[in-house]
């Protein structure tokens, strides 16, 4: 993780920063940040997670997905400062020790990895999805993830790794 | 052939465990020390002189390190030179003297952070005189209409007319002469990384770009003639790529700018384009305009068709040509017909530069020929499905533009997807609103599109047993590197996880010509990677045969082994062939492999010639129900065949089918990139431009044909731009049969069935 950051840059205008406390993949990082920074900014710049990607920066594509207590936000759109006391999970947390979670091992198994640009944010938003049901119908599925764009796979695979890591989906071919 | 092992089968990609941890790393990723960030002044007139430029102001501003303008570009660019190779020739520059649609470049900052050099082009200063702008190509081809080239009459870029067989007299032979109009509109396609561009001289004067452009190479070969630069000290990095579909091929643009700007900065420079700025300069597909004429006997034999084609070229018109080409050749292969006319004009309009966005062209003509094959057969009460199979090309046939077919599985892409559906039970006989449509594509495998259209691999056995692909084939997110490394892995005996694939740095690798037009990847890089790593075999064997004393024929390659075959506990790991031919022999194990396909360039004014050295084919066949209230279209069921030769990754392969029609029903239903009459685009934002969500895409089946493409690389062919050819053509035919009513113009909208319904409603209540 990128540190270094929140020392006194010596700046021709009035400090504004404030100080931010925030559980970022199971880690407490207290930072300074301008009030106006995104949480995507926060991330990619400050922290150097740069696994939450950017798209549009208008909550159009769903590419810069992460967990903000458990729940899916477009990262682009939500202010650093507001996620105060929160905890934060990128998809660089979600491997543990080098093991996959279940919904990474399942996109690479299924294909349902291709330019890959989305993936972050398709596999956190698949992981809120089955955190709360762990065996969405494809309706279901469909329906959580219909605000993550993604350009290269017709969804097909993704819909089918999703449903499989959440144990209702059929198995990867061989 | 033996038995195959690694190639035929579906392996997990061999990027995936990157992407899925969110490691892999973008060019939007790259930041290099001291770095600028670019912003771009783009044209608020689609169409205006540009009086002057003053930039005075925006250079005095703290934070700004450079600013250029049109007149920092070389003087004299080499454009005729280039001309001959690159079909026409865009500016590649900042406007000088006019701009001719809105977003073109006339200034650029870079500056120490992006708000900055954002601000500072506010305090650019342009005057401009507006002029009346087009955007309509008909219109735009009228008496009067604003002229966009000084040196183009009615803005006709390029205009060409070919002609078949005897096109009059096969009209005579007809029965029946279906004479219509199809469009297609203007759509972007969305990569979902933007354009990103990164410039860095170092203290020598060596340039190093980094990048997510869909061709290195072109850029590599033409950027030293444009900035002055020798070859040598120049070189391209590319890292993983947020998808490429066609945009901007070849665009040069960004990289003028940046080099200019790093070299006034001496420091590096990022250009990354907003959302905005991809819809508006990025490379939309064409609109095309088919005015179409089929001459038919009543038993269903096509005659005689006549084509006419207008596309938008956009404001410069680049490689409208070359899409014109490859988009006809094929739509005319694709049927027996002997006698075929061709008549095709690109024409200037106010809109940004169009582009190929996937498959080459091919998408408005296509969709003009197989919706009036539908119509057809309705027309003569025959099957779609039996008047396709009266009339497609087969394999052994030479077609009437030369393409040689040496392979096709059509009949049976045809039959796997209507058996599917349930073609014969349901069509006509659905319950109302309900129908089922079908329709047909071909494409090329790879094309020959310049003197050059080989491919170069090498492959190099490591001292540890490990296996590295050396080639300059890319990966834009379709699964190249998986499938080339499974031809490595399987020729060398070793596991997909023992491959490791060479940076793509232009200075590094063989020079390639790209995917172009058919993403050829897998048919001119598969077979060089296996050329090359059969001979780094045949080195293998050599040492080896050396090392324990007997001839190289006398062996085996068996679990990583080098064995003796008559004596198996005689064996050496490749491992260790590998460490002794490069510690002791000083040798390294290192096989190169060359394919040249043999093929020929279209004939430029006939566009005859077997430009590809296989072609792709498809079928489709698709289900709707349409709500009659609503106009709204519910795709039940999506069936797309695919004959690609052989599946080399058949998970990878399925890919490619399914993604491409997801895709493709964005433009067929959903997409329309809208300009309004002063020529600004009205919907540059992913949340008014709609792209098709996982709630629009319906299920997809795909079915892979195995017809084994003598000239591929173990049977196989291209299959990552095919399957969005057809697919317009069967919606519309699926919506006819629910409902009763032809969409000839795309994209098919709630709106245009009601219109359609409400007029058939008029006619048959009209008054006989
Ligand atoms: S980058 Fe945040 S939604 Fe697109
Ligand atoms: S894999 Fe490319 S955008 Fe989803």
């Amino acid at each position: 993780m990128g540190g270094g950051v929140g020392g006194g840059v010596g700046q021709d205008v009035a400090d504004t920063r404030k100080r931010l406390t925030v559980t970022v993949n199971g880690r407490q990082c207290s930072l300074m940040v301008e009030p106006n920074r995104t949480l995507l900014e926060f991330l990619r710049e400050d922290l150097g997670l740069t696994g939450a990607r950017e798209a549009c920066d208008t909550g159009g594509c769903g590419a810069c997905t992460v967990l903000v207590d458990g729940r899916p936000v477009y990262s682009c759109l939500v202010l650093a400062v507001d996620c105060q006391g929160k905890d934060v999970l990128t998809i660089e947390g979600l491997a543990v020790d080098g093991r996959l979670h279940p919904l990474q091992q399942a996109f690479i198994d299924h294909g349902a990895v291709q330019c890959g640009f989305c993936t972050p944010g398709m596999i956190l938003t698949a992981k809120a999805l089955l955190d709360e049901n762990p065996a969405p119908t494809d309706e279901e599925v469909r329906e959580a993830i219909a605000g993550n764009i993604c350009r290269c796979t017709g969804y097909v695979k993704i819909i089918e790794a999703i449903r499989a890591a959440g144990g209702t989906g059929k198995p990867a071919c061989t | 052939m033996g038995r195959l092992s690694v190639v035929g089968t579906s392996l997990p990609r061999v990027d995936a465990w990157d992407k899925v941890t969110g490691r892999a790393e973008y060019a939007f990723d790259v930041e290099l020390p001291d770095m600028l960030h670019v912003k771009v002044l783009r044209s608020a007139y689609a169409h205006a002189r540009i009086l002057s430029v003053d930039t005075s102001k925006a250079q005095g501003l703290p934070g700004v390190r450079a600013v250029i303008t049109g007149a920092d570009m070389p003087k004299d660019p080499p454009l005729e030179a280039l001309r001959n190779e690159l079909y026409a020739v865009p500016p590649f520059s900042l406007a000088t003297d006019k701009a001719r649609y809105t977003g073109e470049e006339i200034a650029a900052v870079a500056a120490e952070d992006e708000l900055t050099a954002e601000e500072a082009l506010q305090w650019i200063r342009v005057e401009y005189e507006p002029l009346p702008a087009v955007i309509d190509p008909e219109e735009a081809m009228k008496p009067g209409a604003p002229q966009i080239h000084d040196d183009a009459e009615n803005n006709i870029q390029y205009e060409n007319r070919t002609e078949f067989g005897d096109v009059e007299k096969g009209f005579a032979e007809a029965d029946h002469v279906f004479e219509d109009r199809f469009s297609t509109q203007l759509v972007h396609p969305c990569t979902l990384e933007r354009t990103v561009c990164i410039a860095a001289f170092d203290s020598s004067g060596y340039l190093t770009f980094y990048d997510n452009s869909i061709d290195p190479y072109k850029q590599s070969r033409y950027l030293p003639k444009l900035l002055g630069i020798e070859p040598s000290r120049l070189r391209i990095v590319q890292k993983a790529i947020g998808s490429n579909f066609g945009a901007l091929q070849g665009n040069l643009t960004p990289y003028i700018m940046c080099a200019l700007l790093a070299k006034k900065a001496g420091r590096p420079v990022k250009l990354v384009y907003t959302r905005e700025e991809e819809f508006i300069n990025a490379g939309p597909r064409h609109m095309g305009v088919c005015y179409l004429r089929t001459g038919v006997k009543n038993d269903g034999t096509v005659t005689a068709r006549d084509i006419r084609l207008i596309t938008n070229a956009g404001a410069y018109g680049y490689l409208g040509p070359a899409m014109m080409t490859s988009g006809f050749t094929p739509c005319a292969g694709l049927y027996r017909c002997p006698n075929v006319r061709f008549e095709g004009k690109c024409v200037y309009t106010n809109t940004a530069v169009t582009s190929p966005y996937r498959s080459f062209g091919i998408v408005p003509p296509a969709f003009a020929m197989e919706s009036m094959m539908n119509i057809i057969a309705e027309e003569l009460g025959m099957d779609p499905v039996a008047l396709r199979l009266k009339n497609i090309t087969r394999q052994g046939d030479v077609t009437v533009v030369g393409q040689e077919i040496s392979s096709s599985g059509l009949p049976e892409c045809i039959e796997k997807t209507v058996a599917h559906i349930g073609w014969k039970e349901k069509r006509g006989r659905l319950p109302p609103n309900r129908g089922v449509g079908m329709a047909c594509g071909m494409f090329d495998s790879e094309v020959r599109n310049a003197p050059f259209a080989g491919s170069v691999a090498y492959v190099k056995l490591l001292e540890d047993g490990r296996v590295k692909v050396i080639s300059g084939e890319f990966e834009w997110g379709q699964g190249s590197r998986t499938v080339l490394s499974q031809i490595a892995a399987e020729e060398l005996g070793v596991p997909l996880e023992s491959v490791l694939f060479s940076e793509l740095d232009t200075a590094a690798v063989p020079y390639a010509l790209g995917p172009y037009g058919g993403g050829p990847v897998t048919l001119r890089g598969g077979n060089a990677v296996r050329l090359a790593a059969v001979e780094a075999r045949r080195q293998l064997f050599a040492v080896a045969a050396g090392m324990l004393s007997v001839g190289p024929d006398d062996l085996e390659l068996k679990d990583q082994k080098v064995v003796v075959r008559d004596d198996p506990v005689r064996a050496l790991s490749s491992a260790q062939v590998a460490h002794y031919a490069k510690f002791i022999l000083a040798e390294e194990i290192i096989g190169r492999g060359h394919f040249e396909p043999d093929t020929v360039m279209r004939d430029p004014k006939t566009y005859y010639g077997n430009y590809s050295s296989g072609y792709t084919f498809t079928a489709q066949t698709v289900e709707v129900a349409v709500d009659p209230e609503t106009g709204q279209v519910r795709i039940l069921d999506f069936a797309s065949a695919i004959d690609l030769g052989k599946a080399i990754n058949p998970m990878a392969a399925d890919g490619q089918n399914e993604g491409c029609v997801g895709q493709e029903l964005g433009p067929i239903l959903l997409e329309s990139l809208a300009y309004d009459k002063q020529g600004r685009v009205v919907n540059p934002n992913l949340v008014d431009y709609r792209l098709p969500t996982a709630l629009d895409v319906p299920p997809i089946t795909s079915f892979l044909v195995e017809s084994h493409e003598p000239h591929g690389p173990y049977g196989a062919k291209a299959c990552g731009q095919v399957s969005n050819i057809p697919a317009a053509a069967a919606l519309a035919g699926a919506i006819y049969d629910a409902v009763g009513v032809w969409i000839k113009d795309q994209p098919i909208t709630p709106d245009k069935i009601l219109r359609a319904l409400a007029e058939k409603e008029k006619r048959e209540h009209a008054p006989a």
